[in-house]
């Protein structure tokens, strides 16, 4: 026990020490130079949006976005073939105080979730903030027991799951094949590079959305919620 | 001080009791939250610390952890998945503080 104590005060003192160093390099500006932030406003008109945050992800790094939407699946994936939810969300009684605010609610959030994808080409928004929201609408509607459209279809899952990262990859195939001189393969010219990207955050929204509701429900049979509105166990 | 230094200096005070929680702790479920401290942490650290630029806030830092919160959601998902299928194996549903672990 005494070790026990003694190693516990070491790592307070290291993480403390590690938090102190954060600080330091985070404060003292220099250790961020160059910045890269002044290189994508220069390069702004040639990235097909206005919005910076939506430039980067999906033009200038969208390498490193498509593999984080990979991540997304690998841990959809791993999570499924687990199996772990064996108390499902929709056994539990019905509570009617949620299920009146929620179902209220629900129409505004879809409508919320669409915006921000529309807004994420000039605005603070894109794929990832509509993702979020969506699928924290199929969440809630999980939770107010009632099943989310189009996820019983098997076929429409499995589509659905992938498509995110396939429109990656069909731009690139079609940046490929178009490409003169070999300075744009596997990308997309800054006059085609609007649609592209929008494209890929109209399937991008709807892979993330699915991946964190089926992350939420933990399975199939999560997601099979059969009860009415209204009826207790 | 400015509002963007506090959250620099709050941010490593996350990462540093992440950290701690993260290596000290036994129980499974409160090691997770320990990274997701961590983590929360370090995306305040990036968007604090970063340097202003003509037009507003630096974009790179926001675009990078506007995908690491979604990534860490999910991590944090299957890590959870994770720990069930453990409690599972072992025929209980916790592990103790000072546990086997």
């Amino acid at each position: 026990m005494r070790t026990r104590r003694v190693f516990e005060y070491g790592v307070a003192l290291a993480s403390l020490g590690l938090g102190g160093l954060v600080a330091l390099g985070a404060l003292n500006r220099r250790s961020l130079e160059p910045s890269a932030g002044h290189v994508v406003q220069g390069a702004l008109e040639q990235s097909g949006v206005s919005s910076v945050v939506t430039a980067v992800l999906l033009n200038f790094r969208a390498y490193d976005t498509m593999l984080e939407v990979v991540v997304l699946v690998v841990a959809f994936w791993g999570a499924w073939s687990l199996k772990p939810v064996d108390a499902q969300v929709h056994r539990r009684p019905a509570d009617p105080i949620l299920m009146r605010t929620v179902g209220g609610m629900l129409p505004v959030l879809w409508l919320l979730g669409i915006y921000l994808l529309w807004a994420g080409t000039s605005r603070p928004g894109g794929e990832f903030a509509s993702g979020a929201v969506l699928g924290a609408c199929g969440v809630l509607t999980l939770l107010i027991g009632e099943r989310v459209p189009a996820t019983g279809a098997r076929p429409a899952r499995k589509l659905v799951v992938v498509v995110g990262v396939l429109a990656f990859m069909v731009a690139g195939v079609a940046g490929a094949l178009s490409a003169e001189g070999g300075a744009e393969v596997w990308s997309y010219t800054a006059s085609e590079a609007r649609g592209w990207i929008l494209a890929i955050e109209v399937a991008g929204a709807a892979t993330i959305a699915f991946v964190l509701l089926g992350l939420f429900a933990g399975g199939r049979e999560g997601l099979d919620v059969g009860r009415r509105p209204g009826e207790s166990l | 001080m400015n509002s963007s230094q506090i959250y620099v200096i709050a941010g490593a005070g996350l990462v540093s009791v992440g950290l701690f929680a993260w290596v000290v702790r036994r129980h499974l479920v409160r090691r997770m939250m320990g990274v997701n401290i961590l983590s929360t942490g370090v995306f305040m650290v990036l968007i604090g610390g970063a340097r202003q630029v003509e037009g507003g806030p630096d974009g790179v830092p926001q675009a990078m952890v506007l995908t690491g919160i979604v990534v860490a959601v999910s991590a944090t998902a299957l890590g959870l998945a994770l720990i069930q299928r453990i409690y599972d194996q072992r025929g209980e549903r916790s592990v103790e503080e000072r546990g086997p672990m």
